[in-house]
C-alpha cells in the first residue's frame, strides 16, 4: 500500500458567484423547467423536474436569480443541460420548507423522502439505489469515509454530523422497517452508535476495497449477488442518513454536501463544504496547482473505480464526493507472468486471470464457465497487479463479450 | 495544463514486476556465492563455480541479443535485463549442474534453455517448461558421461538411492547437511540447506515468491516419506538432493505454475508425488527436475478446471492432497517392502 494521504483540513465553501445545478441524469435527459430566465428564486425553491422512470424534484441551492441553462459534464460522463443562478449570499429559505406534520410514522418519512427526491447519495460501487418498493431486510449505512485506506480524513473535521448522522441513521431504521447496521472503522470510536441502541459492524479497512463487501457478506450468512436489492439489502452511505435527518426534521432538500479535494497535483487537500452545484474549477483554484504541472487526470468517485472526467468543468452533485486531481502515473504494463495475485485478492471469488486469458483467446464458452458477470468491478485485481496489467479492463470486456 | 483520460483504478499497488523478478536473482546470486565459498573451504575448485556462471550469463546474453536482433524487436540492453531477466536462466543451469560439468556443456545446456526454453515461445512469460530445467536436462541427458561422477566419489544420494530402494536410511547427519554440503554434489546449487531455507522464508516475508506451492511441496513430499518410512526417512528424503532448491526456485516459478490458490495447492501436490515416485521406484537418481517438468505439463490443464476460487474449491483441493499424501505413502510404502503379489507387480511393469 502506498502513501496515505491524512486530510487535517476543512473549508467552507458556501457562498459561490454561480450555482450549476444539472437538469438531467443518468436515465433521462428529458425534464420540466418551472423557471424563466431572470426570476427570481429562494434557496430549496422547486425549479424543475426531471423525468424518468418517477419524476424527481430539483431544488436550487441558493437563492438569486436564474441566469439561464448551459451544457455542462455530467458524473457519468455525458454533457446534459445545468441551470445556472446567480447567488445573491442571503441564503432566503422558501416558504414551502417546513418539517413534518403529526407523527413520525414509516409512511410519513417515506413520503417526505419520496417529495424531496432524495434517492441515496453515493456515486457508483456496492450502495444500492434509495427506494421503499422492494422489500427490504437488512440495510447497512456505511460510516467509514470513502476511500480508506488510501485517504484518511481526521475524524474532528467530521464530528459536527456526527449526531446528525445517528438521528439519520434511526429514523431510517423507523422507515425501511428493516435491521439496521452501521459499518465502523475498527479503529475508532463507535460508542455513539451503540448508546442509541444501534448495531454496529466493526470493518477493517487496511483490507484495501473489500471490508464492506466482507461485512456484509459475513453479517447476512450468504453470497452476495450483482444487486445486493435481489437479496433484500440495502446499503447506503452516511450522507444518506445526514439527508434524511435534514428532510425530516427541517424539511430541507439536499442543498449542501461535503466533498474531498485530493491529489498531488494540488497545493494541498481539504475537505469542503459545498453548495450542490459549485464548480469544481474554483474549488481547484482555491486549492491551487503545483506550479509547473503539465499533465493531470481529474477523476472522481473511489480511487479504485472511479470515474475519469474531461477536465475540471463539470458542477459537484450531491452524488459526488471525491474529486483527486492526480498527476498521471508512469509506468507501462508489463508481461503477465501468472503470479495470480488478481485471483487471490478478487473478493467475489472469480479468477481474473482466468478470465483475461480466456478474453485473449475468445473462449465464449469459458469466459461463461467462469461466472464472470459476478464481477462488481471493484477494481483490486488492477491494484494489485505487479506487471501493472489493467485487468479489469480485459473483464470488463469478457463481460461485453458474453452479454 | 492538459488534461488526460485514464482509466481507473488511479493508484496502484507498491510491489511490481521488477522487485519479484530482482529479488529471486538476487537469490540465485546468493546462493551462487555461498557455494563458492563452501566447495572452496571443503578444498574443491570453487572458482569454476564464478568461471561458470560468467560463461553462462555471457553465452545467454549472446543469444538474447542475436534473438533480439533477427527478430527486430532488440530496444535497450536495460530493457533486455529488467524485462527479459537475463541472469535468472543461466544461473539456475549453472546451479542445476555439477562442480565438475565441462564448459561445454554449459554452454549448450544455457543455449537450449535461453533459446529453446524461453525465446522461442515468446520470451519472459510465455514459456511452457521452465527454461532452465529444459538446459539441464538437456544437457543430463545428452551428456551422461560428462556429467557422470569421478571415479572415486560417491555422492551421498547414490548411497541414499541404494538405501531407499529397502526403506532404510543412508545415515546422513541431518545437521552436516543443513549448514555445509546438502548432500550431493550433484547440483551446485545444493550446497547449503540452511541458506536454501533462509531464502525461502525471506523471498515468502516479501511476497516474491508463493508460500504456498512452496510449504505444500514440501510437506506433500515429507508427508509422502514419512507415511512410508517414518521420521528419519522422511528427513533424510526431504534435506537432500534438489527438494529445498526446487520448492524455492523451481515449482514456484510464476510462469509455469498455475494461478489460482487451489491449483496451486494441486499442482505442488502432484509434483511432490511425481518427484517422490521417481526417487523411490523410478529408475532416476534426483526427481525433482523431471517432476517439476510434468508438472508444468498439466499446468494448462490444472487452469482448466477451476471455476471459482471460493472456500468449496480450497476444501477439494486440501482434501485431495491429504488423500494423496496418505494414500501414496502407503502404496509406496506396500511397493518397496515387497507386499503387492509379485504377478501384479511383473504384470503391470512396476521396477522392482
Amino acid at each position: 500500500m502506498g502513501k496515505v494521504i491524512n486530510i487535517k483540513e476543512s473549508r467552507d465553501f458556501l457562498n459561490p458567484d454561480k450555482v450549476y445545478i444539472p437538469l438531467a441524469s443518468v436515465n433521462s435527459k428529458y425534464y420540466d423547467l418551472l423557471v424563466y430566465e431572470g426570476d427570481e428564486v429562494k434557496l430549496g425553491e422547486k425549479v424543475a423536474e426531471r423525468f424518468g422512470e418517477v419524476k424527481t424534484p430539483i431544488f436550487s441551492s441558493v437563492s438569486g436569480e436564474v441566469i439561464g441553462v448551459e451544457e455542462l459534464e455530467y458524473h457519468s460522463g455525458i454533457v446534459v443541460d445545468h441551470l445556472v443562478i446567480k447567488n445573491d449570499k442571503k441564503d432566503t429559505i422558501h416558504e414551502d420548507i417546513k418539517p413534518i406534520e403529526g407523527e413520525l410514522t414509516a409512511r410519513n418519512i417515506q413520503r417526505k423522502i419520496e417529495e424531496l427526491g432524495i434517492k441515496g447519495l453515493a456515486q457508483r460501487g456496492l450502495y444500492t439505489r434509495f427506494e421503499f418498493s422492494k422489500t427490504v431486510d437488512h440495510l447497512f449505512v456505511n460510516a467509514v469515509y470513502q476511500n480508506e485506506p488510501f485517504v484518511k480524513v481526521d475524524p474532528e473535521l467530521l464530528s459536527s454530523y456526527q449526531n446528525e448522522i445517528v438521528e439519520g441513521v434511526k429514523l431510517l431504521a423507523k422507515a425501511s422497517l428493516a435491521e439496521v447496521s452501521v459499518l465502523v472503522n475498527k479503529n475508532e470510536d463507535d460508542s455513539i452508535y451503540v448508546n442509541e441502541g444501534i448495531k454496529t459492524i466493526k470493518v477493517n479497512p487496511k483490507r484495501i476495497g473489500v471490508w464492506h463487501i466482507c461485512a456484509i457478506s459475513k453479517a447476512v450468512g450468504k453470497e452476495l449477488s450483482h444487486d445486493l436489492l435481489d437479496d433484500r439489502i440495502m446499503f447506503v452511505s452516511s450522507d444518506t442518513a445526514r439527508a434524511v435527518y435534514n428532510a425530516v426534521t427541517k424539511g430541507m432538500p439536499v442543498v449542501e454536501t461535503d466533498v474531498l479535494v485530493v491529489g498531488d497535483a494540488l497545493n494541498s487537500n481539504s475537505h469542503y463544504n459545498i453548495k450542490i452545484g459549485t464548480h469544481v474549477e474554483e474549488l481547484v483554484q482555491d486549492l491551487g496547482v503545483i506550479e509547473d504541472t503539465e499533465e493531470v487526470s481529474v477523476y472522481i468517485g473511489s480511487i479504485l473505480s472511479g470515474r475519469t472526467m474531461q477536465s475540471t468543468n463539470f458542477a459537484c452533485t450531491e452524488f459526488i464526493n471525491f474529486i483527486g486531481v492526480d498527476t498521471p502515473m508512469k509506468g507501462e504494463p508489463q508481461v503477465c507472468t501468472k503470479c495470480g495475485r488478481c485471483n487471490d485478492i478478487c473478493p467475489v471469488d472469480i479468477l481474473p486471470q482466468n478470465v483475461m486469458d480466456a478474453e485473449l483467446r475468445m473462449l465464449d464458452n469459458r469466459i461463461f464457465e467462469l461466472d464472470v458477470n459476478k464481477c462488481i468491478e471493484c477494481g483490486l485485481c488492477s491494484y494489485v497487479c505487479p506487471s501493472e496489467i489493467n485487468v479489469l479492463e480485459w473483464v470488463r470486456r469478457a463481460k461485453r463479450r458474453i452479454k | 495544463m492538459k488534461y488526460l483520460k485514464l482509466k481507473s483504478p488511479f493508484k496502484l499497488g507498491t510491489l511490481k514486476y521488477k522487485h519479484i523478478t530482482q529479488s529471486i536473482q538476487l537469490s540465485l546470486l546468493i546462493v551462487l556465492i555461498a557455494s563458492f565459498f563452501i566447495y572452496n573451504r571443503a578444498g574443491y575448485q570453487g572458482v569454476n563455480i564464478l568461471l561458470n556462471a560468467i560463461i553462462a550469463i555471457v553465452v545467454s546474453f549472446i543469444v538474447e541479443v542475436l534473438f533480439a536482433v533477427t527478430a527486430k524487436k532488440f530496444t535497450t540492453i536495460k530493457d533486455l535485463y529488467f524485462k527479459e531477466n537475463l541472469l535468472m536462466i543461466p544461473l539456475l543451469t549453472v546451479l542445476l549442474l555439477p562442480l565438475h560439468t565441462p564448459i561445454f556443456v554449459i554452454i549448450i545446456a544455457t543455449i537450449v534453455g535461453v533459446w529453446i526454453g524461453k525465446l522461442v515461445f515468446g520470451g519472459y512469460g510465455f514459456s511452457i517448461f521452465n527454461p532452465a530445467i529444459v538446459g539441464v536436462l538437456f544437457a543430463n541427458l545428452s551428456f551422461k558421461s560428462q556429467l557422470a561422477m569421478p571415479d572415486g566419489i560417491i555422492y551421498p544420494l547414490q548411497r541414499l538411492k541404494d538405501a531407499t530402494a529397502n526403506l532404510s536410511i543412508a545415515g546422513l547427519n541431518p545437521h552436516h547437511l543443513l549448514l555445509v554440503d546438502g548432500g550431493y554434489g550433484m547440483a551446485i546449487g545444493t550446497a547449503s540447506v540452511g541458506l536454501l531455507i533462509l531464502l525461502i522464508v525471506v523471498l515468502s516475508i516479501i511476497r516474491a515468491i508463493d508460500w504456498r506451492i512452496s510449504l505444500t511441496y514440501l510437506v506433500t513430499v515429507f508427508g509422502i516419506t514419512f507415511v512410508m518410512g517414518k521420521f528419519f526417512f522422511a528427513q533424510e528424503q526431504i534435506l537432500t538432493g534438489l527438494v529445498i532448491f526446487g520448492a524455492l526456485f523451481l515449482v514456484t516459478d510464476d510462469v509455469t505454475s498455475p494461478t489460482s490458490r487451489e491449483t496451486k495447492i494441486v499442482y505442488a501436490v502432484i509434483v511432490g508425488l511425481l518427484t517422490v515416485m521417481i526417487r523411490t521406484i523410478g529408475s532416476n537418481l534426483e526427481g525433482v527436475l523431471f517432476a517439476v517438468l510434468l508438472g508444468n505439463l498439466i499446468t494448462p490443464f490444472l487452469n482448466r478446471t477451476v471455476k471459482r476460487s471460493n472456500l468449496i474449491s480450497l476444501a477439494k483441493a486440501l482434501v485431495f492432497a491429504v488423500i494423496v499424501i496418505v494414500a501414496a505413502g502407503a502404496a509406496l510404502n506396500a511397493i518397496l517392502e515387497g507386499r503387492i503379489p509379485s504377478e501384479l507387480t511383473t504384470i503391470m511393469g512396476v521396477m522392482i
